[in-house]
């Protein structure tokens, strides 16, 4: 789970917990990484995964009120 | 027999989870909160937000991101009180304050910033909701109560009184009643809540928090880091991170949640602590410090002896039965001043639900014989 995947980043950790507890519940894979370098101001972990998943995961977030911000991790 | 009635000052005994969860950190999986990504700190920082939604939870609240995780009530109320006032505020409490909302109040006042008054209150110390509004001023800022009072658990109903200030902020201090006695955040109204985590909730000392409803209006009492917008030298606006600066107490915050998970189904009934206070009140020889009315007491109450002082009464109740209370003015002189103990103060005894209704006979005997 590495070659260009998508990043989703949380204010903080809370959210992070919170984004990935719910993966698990509905069965979307995700891996919970530490921030990449161009990125690594907020909090020190963040999710990656499919840009399908990444969608659902943003949708998600929105209607919890949580702030993300989504990239495309070239590696 | 379990003798310990001091469950005010400390709960005991805990959940037998409560110590496994710590050692089970300590020992075994370790690991700190955020800051980096691999699974020893996901499990610790997973159980972390497991403990604030079990608090959110019982607190009756849907917001437990909004849930800050301190130390103990006391650095919760200071955050609180000392982020929220401004200068020029003037701020209403109650006559059963204790000494951790009364001494920041007055620490502000002496720097010249806020003016604090009392509310009206019954001879139980109960606020009396209709004298409210003569009270209030354009420049209230704050209502500041305790739920229930850690002197006579005389419960307030913050309820009626958040309906009598409108968008006046409440700001109440649960330290006695969350995890025994009913709190309903949301329903209530509340915009402000500190609590403990080693009293009622059965938890480890070390461990307690604030919900704050309007993180906006509360400036942080700590500065430094917080594993988020760390690029900035400001602390971010964002809550929790807003106020939980440092490393939190990983090892304490696994034991409340372990403590929240087990609680026990309490041992005695709501009929057996009524007829102890029955009990104890057919004696002369006391005069009882309790609510008013049953439907607003907690499980704890004071007593005050005709002639014996309250740490002689202590000191008898331990020697002759075993009995642990705790005697004085219990860091609440306001209280004491209401109830009319003030300077000497009483002694107290405070339940848990690991008593039995054994147990509590075995109490209102003892404070029988004393009282001959």
């Amino acid at each position: 789970m590495s070659e260009n995947r998508d990043i989703v980043l949380f204010q903080n950790i809370r959210q992070v917990i919170k984004a990935e507890q719910w993966c698990v519940d509905n069965s979307l894979p995700v891996k919970v990484i530490p921030v990449p370098k161009p990125w690594s101001t907020e909090c020190g972990m963040c999710l990656e995964t499919t840009g399908e998943i990444a969608e659902k995961l943003e949708q998600y977030a929105e209607e919890n009120g949580m702030r993300t911000r989504r990239m495309h991790n070239h590696k | 027999m379990n003798l310990y009635f001091d469950n005010c000052a400390t709960s005991f005994p805990k959940p037998a989870a409560v110590a496994e969860a710590m050692v089970r950190h300590l020992n075994e999986t370790g690991g700190t909160y955020g800051r980096s990504a691999y699974p020893r700190i996901l499990q610790s920082t997973g159980l972390v937000e497991e403990c604030r939604d079990q608090l959110a939870a019982k607190m009756g609240t849907t917001e437990a991101g909004k849930i800050i995780l301190t130390a103990n009530a006391t650095t919760a109320l200071n955050l609180m009180i000392q982020g929220i006032c401004k200068k020029g505020g003037h701020v209403l409490t109650s006559a059963m304050e204790h000494n951790a909302i009364a001494r920041p109040l007055e620490y502000l006042r002496q720097l010249g910033l806020i003016e604090w008054e009392l509310l009206e209150s019954a001879t139980d110390g109960r606020i009396l909701v209709d004298k409210i509004a003569s009270k209030l001023r354009s420049n209230t800022i704050l209502v500041a109560i305790c739920h229930m009072s850690n002197v006579n658990g005389m419960a307030q109903s913050p309820g009626e009184i958040k309906k009598s200030i409108n968008e006046i902020p409440l700001l109440v201090d649960a330290s006695q009643s969350l995890g025994s006695h009913p709190v309903m955040v949301d329903e209530w109204g509340i915009d402000f809540l500190a609590f403990t985590g080693h009293k009622s909730l059965l938890g480890p000392t070390g461990t307690g928090g604030a919900f704050i409803r309007y993180p906006e209006m509360v400036e942080p009492l700590l500065y430094g880091g917080t594993g988020s917008g760390s690029d900035s030298l400001s602390m971010p606006t964002f809550v929790p991170d807003r106020f939980e600066a440092g490393t939190p107490n990983i090892t304490g915050i696994h034991g409340l949640n372990a403590a929240l998970k087990n609680r026990p189904v309490a041992r005695h009934s709501k009929d057996d602590f009524a007829a102890l206070l029955q009990e104890v009140k057919r004696n002369l020889n006391f005069k009882v410090r309790c609510a008013a009315d049953f439907e607003h007491q907690g499980k704890l109450f004071s007593v005050v002896h005709n002639s014996l002082s309250s740490s002689e009464l202590a000191l008898k109740f331990y020697e002759e039965f075993g009995i642990e209370s705790r005697a004085g003015l219990h860091c609440a002189p306001m209280a004491h001043r209401h109830l009319g103990s003030f300077p000497t103060g009483d002694c107290r005894f405070s339940l848990s639900p690991y008593h039995t209704p054994e147990e509590l006979n075995y109490l209102a005997k003892a404070i029988h014989d004393v009282g001959k």
